[in-house]
């Protein structure tokens, strides 16, 4: 019976041993913390990293962001250009309900055909005050983006414009303001599931050009200091019947002519759609934007005595002008490398009237492509085929980003 | 003789029934840290899912109001509801998703992805993304549903009312707000947010990973965003609260 005692023992040993072998865990040792009391150590620990970010000077109250960009552009009939800018931007919570929003503008221009006139242009391009009066509207005074036809204040800078540059409507030569020196209320009221947002602005408005050659008539909304005792006043409306897609309408009214030049009254009008949805039938997202401008200004006669050589010169001054653009990203194909890259083609248009100096009608395709490096930036390589009879193509590339 | 032969010969298969003994007394032992998910980087598989073994129905019921108090449908769709800024999550079991993997998607999700903007939910219990995993994978469609079903793991309506319920999420403790048994969908503050940061910042441009900022700084921002766009008070409040709950 030796061997059947040992064989027991040997079965004893091996169960006990494997049993002992498992209940070795050495988290069950007193020296080791418990699954609970890490999880509780860790939020103690992410607690105290919030408090210590949330009390650091600097950090709690101010934030600056801005965008850069850097570019190549080759005009048709003109030498090829690299180009630089930079928008540095200070956001300041002074508190819970006033916040001060400052912009500028840093870009380099010339030389001049001789060679001279290199400078890099500083411009104050936002500073302005707000105060939060409700959830549903707050004022603000300074220098601030005018949201009429919603171009200049959501989509201009260059790490959310998706080419190179902007519509012929909103650009150097447009006739929608961009900024406004003056006071503004603004907000958005919910309505079931839609929702409505205004702003309306009163502002030292437009300048009417009258002694220049070159664009006599047009309009010039760099007024920082007013001309005149009048103001324009203006507002938009905008509605959001379901959360991809907004409309916007857009007015203004003001007088604009300088003092000691005849009356003349300036009303623009301005409509834009903002279309923004992921497709699963296109297994991307597609974006369509689109503004259109209407300016109707009263006909005067610029340079009556032709003192200023030019005149008399009189036409009719109404203009107009828009933009429609498409964007496609295939966020959903398969294939990762392709999800980066966004499809654009715009259309832009601008009618000045015949008579007016640099008169006519201009009219541009411009396809691109995009390809995001990260959510806020990206390389636009764009090619403007301008179809209105002037040599005005232009290839551009630019490098953007937002920070 | 024979008998004595006979117990000479039964010897060995003693000692291989008392050594599987000890390694199941072994293994019973050390269940608790071997159902343990696998640790943030563990490898990333695209194993077909073992389905649901050792999925409670509470716990997918807990996942389920987890999914909806972290707000996850903010972003991702379930049987037609959700955002879409992240993918469908209608059927992570049917397209072989394994526990570690999603797993890993949930507590570091840069790992398989760098430039996604899901946040890594670091501070989520073990269990807590268990659960979330167990909801995940229960979720089927078509055909698959009634079979799930009758197993008893679906079971779910759709939407369905929280009564109450909260969560951690870092510093940010969210409780669901309002719900009764056949009320409406709850709507927490997160949940709201995550709905209109993609639907009324991607309006303009590009999502920003909301590990871009510290909590601090998207105060700032979000204040800024709401002269810009405009939005109301609440929008801003709701988004600021999901950016920071997600940071």
């Amino acid at each position: 019976m030796g061997w059947r005692n040992r064989t027991y023992g040997y079965i004893i040993v091996l169960v006990l041993s494997g049993g002992a072998w498992g209940a070795s865990d050495p988290n069950t040792k007193d020296n080791y913390v418990s699954r609970q009391e890490y999880d509780a150590l860790k939020q103690e620990m992410t607690a105290t990293r919030r408090i210590a970010e949330g009390s650091g000077l600097g950090d709690t109250k101010l934030l600056v962001t801005g965008s850069a960009a850097a570019g190549f552009v080759k005009a048709e009939d003109q030498p090829s250009t690299f180009t630089a800018e930079f928008a540095p931007m200070l956001l300041w919570q002074l508190n819970e309900r006033l916040f001060f929003e400052g912009e500028l503008g840093l870009t380099l221009t010339g030389p001049e055909a001789n060679g001279e006139g290199s400078a890099t242009d500083v411009e104050l391009d936002l500073a302005y005050l707000t105060y939060l009066l409700h959830d549903y509207a707050l004022v603000g005074a300074g220098k601030f983006s005018v949201p009429f036809a919603a171009f200049h204040n959501h989509l201009d800078p260059s790490w959310i414009n998706k080419l190179p540059g902007e519509p012929l409507v909103f650009g150097d030569e447009g006739i929608a303001p961009d900024t406004g020196v003056g006071a503004f209320i603004t907000g958005a009221l919910p309505y079931h599931k839609m929702l409505f947002n205004y702003a309306v602005w009163l502002t030292n408005g437009p300048a009417l050009i009258t002694d220049n050659p070159e664009s006599a008539g047009s309009l010039n909304f760099d007024n920082f200091n007013d001309l005149n005792m009048n103001k324009a006043l203006g507002f938009r409306l905008g509605f959001l019947p379901i959360p991809a897609l907004e409309v916007g309408y857009s007015f203004e009214f003001s007088r604009p002519n300088p003092p000691g030049f005849e009356t003349v009254h300036s009303t623009l009008h301005g409509l834009d759609l903002n279309y923004v949805a992921r497709l699963a039938a296109l297994k991307g997202q597609l974006t369509a934007r689109a503004a259109w401008v209407w300016s109707n200004l009263s006909d005067v006669t610029y340079d009556p005595t032709g003192a200023l050589g030019f005149g008399p010169l009189f036409f009719d001054n109404d203009r107009n002008g828009g933009y429609a653009e498409v964007a496609y990203r295939p966020v959903d194909m398969s294939e990762r490398w392709l999800r980066n890259f966004e499809f654009v083609l715009r259309y832009d248009r601008l009618a000045i009237p015949s008579g007016a100096p640099g008169g006519g009608t201009r009219e541009q395709w411009t396809p691109g492509i995009d390809y995001w490096i990260t959510p806020r930036t990206l390389v636009k390589v764009a090619y403007t085929f301008d179809t209105s009879g002037e040599d005005a193509d232009m290839f551009a590339l630019q490098f953007a980003t937002g920070f | 003789m024979i008998l004595h032969d006979t117990h000479k010969h039964a010897f060995p298969w003693l000692i291989v029934i008392a050594a599987i003994l000890s390694m199941v007394i072994a293994s019973c032992s050390t269940t608790g840290r071997s159902s343990q998910p696998q640790a943030p980087g563990s490898a990333l598989g695209y194993q077909p899912a073992s389905a649901l073994s050792g999925a409670s129905s509470a716990g997918i019921q807990k996942g389920k109001e987890l999914y909806d108090t972290l707000a996850c449908a903010g972003c991702h769709v379930i049987n037609g509801q959700g955002g879409k800024v992240g993918p469908d999550l209608s059927n992570e079991a049917k397209k072989g998703r394994s526990r570690s993997w999603l797993t890993t998607k949930m507590r570091n999700p840069k790992a398989d992805d760098p430039q996604t903007l899901m946040p890594a939910y670091g501070t989520l219990s073990d269990q807590q993304v268990n659960d979330l995993v167990d909801y995940m994978l229960s979720l089927t469609t078509g055909k698959q549903a009634g079979a799930a079903a009758a197993r008893g793991l679906q079971g779910l309506p759709t939407v369905r009312a929280v009564s109450s319920s909260s969560v951690t999420v870092g510093a940010v403790t969210v409780s669901s707000v309002g719900g009764g048994a056949r009320g409406p969908a709850p709507v927490s503050p997160i949940a709201a947010g995550a709905t209109l940061w993609s639907q009324r910042c991607g309006q303009c441009h590009n999502l920003r990973p909301a590990s871009e900022y510290s909590d601090a700084q998207w105060a700032v921002a979000m204040h800024h965003m709401r002269v810009r766009v405009p939005l109301t008070g609440e929008e801003q409040r709701n988004i600021l609260a999901f950016l920071q709950a997600s940071n």
